[in-house]
């Protein structure tokens, strides 16, 4: 019985969806500079971004046109996050000590424009995830959590993938999930924005989504690096190479529920690494050669 | 045999023991490997071998399946030292095959202290040495590329670690005795014109290198990277580099690698680039024991060689091969820890019966007859010994020439420096002092016989420019040469070519080259040359004595035609038809004659002056035949002495070209004016005197076939044609009609000139490169004293010198 609950409502979400249109508002290239590896804030009025190694970290205000060098550090561009006040920007430094790696993290206050440092470098330290005005990041086996001028709520649930496991943390212990056979690995984990559902590409297999417990809901087919634009549509790119470099590569929005799929780089681009901001209807990637663009989206029920 | 054992527990015992106690610990340490590619497709690297000239799914070579056999050999290698490891595939399917991203992404989420990416590289067949690609540029590189270079350090330490170990690898020949350790963006930039370095290293966040460990293109490569036990080397090396670097430690135990070859006997399956021992035998099948450790290996059957021992304590081990056929070997080595200790066996085979003769060559009755530029064969049952053989070797009437063994000296050739004398018998004699290396000779001296054909040399019967030649069109000459024979149409192009006086020689426009196209029994090249000609210069063609026949039959005496090159448009004289206007001749038939197919009409396909010339073409159906072309509306008349010049693109038919007068008084009274031989091909200049001092009206052109090899069609043009008074060239080679005939052409034995006049010419007989060979003043001239070949006959008489190529056979 309620599996038939289930599959009305996803029924139900698909008739929805497949009635909407999405349409291309605007697209531009707001900033000057080379970058890479896009990244919005919450509310898509900022946007951090790196150089194609990850050195280096510098945030573009789409309000004044400004650009702020937050950090030149090592890694600093590998997935850093804004606080939900958008007030700081919290980012990796990557160091090496003994001829191993280590990662500590670090803040930019851009109000204040100070830095400071908030872990020291460590080994085997995962994704940083935004939680409240702070962050949270797995390392050492375990879920470290940081909020600044706040007092500490439950820890959410923690998703992170390390080239060979999809994991979740949540209720103080560590699940592994195994959602795709014979998957090479898995890779650009991510929850979805109500926190229900997973995000990944299974190295060999394509990206799919499913539920907290590694269920598949969804097949999306080969979609590299994909983000969740909201909880219905996901963006990814379609990269090609001929083993030796990109050949081509686009940039799509895919609904998870149907087959509405739209291009949004243009075919003379070669795309890669998009982000999202729905709040504020953005999509933003980079070309091959580093030139940013940034896409302003319209999705309508028809 | 006790002892052996004894020896051997002891010595497991101290590797063991010597396992335990320096074994190195990776633990906490994190490697990324990417075996490169994945599956069975055409980017796959698939290489095609004598052995599998067919490669398919699981067939044959694959830098796939190599690229993952290094890398899970090496992950096992890494996890049994406690690292902790990722491998980005497992299996070789076309969906392992990762997209770049995807694996720069596993590598940057495991967060790898170290990504290495397995390759090997293709090198056209031909070349063979270590490449290591870090993530980055080289020091010292100041170029400013498109993207920020990653941290390059790490990576350069690691992958110099790497090839270091990669380049001692004595089983493989290295083209390059140093290794090459570069930036990827480096090298991308200057060796391959890409802009940003190798897809698999961009936007890593971890120190990473491209390893191409050699080069599989290059086939003995390709077969020993065919053996599992050398991809365990290589992975071993990595291993080693990994020890080195993080921990600044050794392994423990040491290795043997090497080969088992014949010691003489060459791989024959192919003509592949070999260099070094890899041109030996590599016996497949041979077992090769430790004796100390009774550890045995079977080499496979994949044309390498290669065998291996992992992981043995340091000390001296005996090491024996052992191969059917072949005597057995054993040596002393020494093993070192952390290291791989190479050696190689050579073995020899076992040869216990006499050597013979199997077959051989030429073999035919002796009533038939081989061509002269045959080389001997003799084929064994045997390798042979070479010194024994070359002196037991005789050719009888004796010949100069060069012994050499092939297919691993089973099979001797003697190649005569110059062909064999024609029609004459020869004995060939192997005496039986000839051996193989186990010193057993031959029983009975082996003897044949077989006689040879009646040609022995490429014969030139006619070319353009002949030798002497001073008109040769400057602008676009054209070369032609003709021979008795088809020729080989390799070597031809480079036997032929035309020298300035300095000696620099100038280039053939490649695609004007025509061989062959003269049809059988003869044999001819064409070409024009990549530049034009400087008009009174003097140049020389020279065709090299190697020039032969389909059958090998050489030229043996090189050839220099000396020519001038000259402007040919005379534009200073009376023009009396610039064969600009449509229309003016037709083809009469009723004054032809065994022809069809005849022709006359403008054409602007070749021109000298203005917009057309006139295109004239026939072909004749008898021996003795013209064809004739009437003007339909003659104009020009001549009452007195003049001269009439031509300009002709002549074709080398050898046909005679002619103009018509017919009295002004008599419509039967016609002349003819021979007004050149098309000996030529492309555009010249010719002219004739009209010696009538009535009145005579041009009335049209004749063509007259001639004896030539070409002469049973014509297809010429003719511009501006012209009317003055005093011949321009000083020597007139041209003859009025049937005034000198020379027959036969090609003679044997005699020359004979007939002319209309009474007096004897003189006859002056030239080599082609101009030497006075002979001079008499007669009819005729006896020639059996020269050698086959081609000659120039000059004809000298009161009236005019006539030169004429001549075929001697």
């Amino acid at each position: 019985m309620k599996n038939l609950l289930f599959i009305g409502i996803v029924l139900l979400s698909i008739t929805s969806v497949e009635a909407q249109t999405i349409t291309i508002k605007k697209m531009y290239c707001p900033i000057e500079q080379k970058g890479f590896h896009p990244k919005f804030n919450s509310n898509g009025n900022l946007l951090a971004f790196t150089s194609e190694s990850y050195i280096g970290l510098d945030v573009y205000n789409f309000s004044d046109k400004s650009i702020v060098k937050i950090s030149e550090d090592t890694g600093a561009g590998y997935q850093p996050v804004f606080s939900n006040n958008n007030e700081k920007v919290f980012y990796k430094s990557l160091t090496y000590d003994s001829k191993l790696r280590k990662e500590g993290v670090k803040c930019y206050d851009l109000a204040k424009k100070t830095r400071v440092e908030m872990l020291e470098p460590r080994r085997d330290m995962k994704q940083l995830q935004t939680f409240e005005n702070g962050f949270v990041v797995f390392a050492d086996t375990k879920l470290l959590k940081t909020t600044i001028g706040k007092t500490a709520t439950p820890a959410p649930n923690y998703i992170w993938s390390d080239g060979e496991n999809l994991n979740i943390y949540k209720d103080n212990k560590t699940h592994i999930l195994n959602p795709v056979k014979g998957a090479n690995g898995y890779v650009w984990a991510s929850l979805s924005p109500n926190g229900k559902m997973i995000l990944f590409t299974a190295a060999g297999q394509g990206t799919f989504v499913c539920n907290l417990d590694g269920k598949i809901i969804a097949e999306l087919g080969y979609l590299n690096a994909p983000v969740w634009y909201n909880d219905i549509f996901v963006v990814g790119m379609q990269d090609k190479d001929d083993g030796q470099f990109v050949t081509e590569s686009k940039i799509l929005i895919k609904s998870i529920y149907g087959k509405t799929e739209k291009r949004l780089s243009t075919s003379n681009q070669i795309a890669m690494y998009p982000a999202t901001a729905s709040a504020s209807s953005k999509v933003a990637y980079n070309t091959v050669d580093g030139d940013i663009y940034v896409v302003e989206l319209n999705i309508s029920n028809e | 045999m006790q002892t052996l054992n004894k020896r051997f527990l002891l010595l497991s015992a101290f590797t063991l023991l010597a396992f335990v106690a320096i074994a190195q610990d990776l633990t906490g340490i994190r490697i990324h490997i990417n075996p490169g590619h994945g599956g069975w497709d055409s980017d796959d690297r698939g290489i095609s071998t004598p052995l599998y000239p067919n490669v398919g799914s699981g067939v044959g070579f694959w830098e796939s399946q190599s690229n993952l056999d290094k890398g899970l050999q090496l992950k096992s290698m890494l996890e049994a030292l406690g690292a902790t490891v990722q491998i980005s595939r497992t299996q070789n399917r076309t969906q392992d095959d990762l997209s770049l991203s995807t694996i720069v992404q596993m590598a940057n989420e495991f967060q790898a202290d170290f990504m290495l990416s397995i390759h090997s590289n293709a090198g056209s067949g031909t070349a063979n040495y270590v490449l290591q690609l870090y993530a980055g540029k080289n020091i010292g590189d100041t170029y400013s590329y498109p993207s920020a270079t990653p941290k390059s350090d790490e990576g350069r330490a690691i992958s110099t670690e790497i090839a270091k170990n990669l380049i001692k690898n004595q089983l493989t020949y290295w083209t390059s005795a140093n290794y090459n350790v570069s930036g990827d963006k480096t090298y991308a930039r200057m060796y391959m014109g890409w802009s940003d370095g190798y897809g698999v290293l961009r936007g890593l966040t971890v120190p990473g290198v491209i390893s191409e460990g050699s080069m599989h293109d290059y086939i003995p490569e390709t077969y020993r990277l065919m053996n599992m036990e050398y991809k365990w080397l290589e992975a071993w090396n990595f291993k080693k580099a990994f020890c080195t670097y993080f921990k600044q430690a050794e392994i423990p135990t040491g290795n043997i690698a090497g080969y088992v070859k014949d010691s003489r006997n060459l791989i024959l399956d192919g003509s592949y680039k070999k260099y070094g021992n890899d041109v030996l035998l590599p016996i497949n099948g041979t077992t090769v024991t430790v004796l100390e450790t009774g550890q045995t290996y079977t080499v496979d059957n994949n044309r390498n060689g290669v065998f291996v021992f992992k992981d043995l304590a340091s000390g001296n081990y005996t090491v024996k091969a052992e191969a059917e056929g072949y005597y057995a070997q054993t040596q002393q080595i020494t093993v070192v820890k952390n290291e791989i200790t190479y050696m190689g066996f050579k073995l020899n085979k076992v040869r216990n019966t006499p050597p013979q003769v199997i077959s051989y060559s030429p073999n035919v009755a002796i009533t038939d007859s081989v061509v002269t530029s045959t080389n001997i064969v003799l084929e064994f049952n045997w390798d042979m010994d070479e010194a024994s053989t070359r002196a037991a070797f005789s050719i009888t009437p004796a010949v100069e020439g060069t012994i050499t063994f092939e297919d691993s000296q089973y099979r001797l050739r003697f190649t005569p420096n110059v062909p064999l004398d024609k029609s004459t018998v020869y004995t060939v004699k192997l005496d039986k002092s000839a051996k193989h290396p186990d010193n057993l000779s031959m029983e009975n001296d082996f003897i044949f016989q077989f006689t040879t054909q009646n040609r022995n040399r490429l014969l030139l019967l006619d070319s353009y420019p002949a030798n002497g030649n001073t008109s040769v069109y400057a602008t676009k000459p054209l070369f032609f040469f003709i021979f008795d024979k088809a020729l080989n149409t390799t070597n031809i192009r480079d036997e032929i070519n035309v020298y300035k006086s300095n000696g620099t020689a100038i280039s053939k426009a490649t695609r004007s080259v025509k061989i062959n196209k003269v049809g059988a029994p003869y044999g001819d090249i064409y070409f024009e040359l990549a530049e034009p000609l400087i008009a009174g210069n003097n140049y020389t063609v020279k065709l090299g004595s190697n020039a032969m026949d389909d059958a090998g039959v050489k030229l043996v005496d090189p050839i220099e035609i000396n020519f001038t090159a000259s402007n040919v448009a005379v534009s200073d004289k009376t023009i009396i038809d610039d064969f600009e206007t449509d229309g003016k001749y037709t083809y009469d038939k009723t004054q032809s004659e065994n022809d069809t197919l005849a022709s006359i009409a403008r054409s602007t396909t070749q021109k000298l002056f203005g917009t057309s010339g006139y295109k004239i073409n026939a072909t004749f159906t008898d021996q003795s035949a013209s064809a004739v072309y009437r003007i339909n509306d003659p104009s020009v008349t001549t009452v007195t002495s003049k001269v009439f010049g031509l300009h002709v693109y002549g074709d080398m038919s050898g046909n005679e070209l002619q103009l018509q007068f017919r009295s002004e008084t008599s419509e039967t009274d016609v002349k003819y004016l021979k007004i050149c031989d098309l000996n030529f091909i492309g555009w010249q200049f010719v002219e004739a005197h009209f010696t009538e001092n009535e009145a005579y009206k041009l009335t049209g052109i004749r063509l007259i076939r001639k004896d030539h090899i070409l002469s049973k069609s014509v297809e010429i043009y003719v511009d501006n044609l012209l009317q003055y008074d005093t011949l321009i060239s000083g020597l007139n080679s041209t003859l009025s009609d049937n005034t000198i005939q020379v027959y036969p052409n090609p003679a044997s034995e005699n020359i004979f000139v007939k002319t209309d006049k009474n007096e004897l010419p003189l006859l002056q007989l030239y080599s082609l490169n101009g030497i006075l060979l002979k001079t008499i003043r007669d009819h005729q001239m006896s020639i059996t004293e020269f050698d086959q070949g081609t000659y120039v006959l000059k004809i000298i008489t009161q009236a005019e010198v006539l030169s004429k190529v001549m075929m001697i056979y």
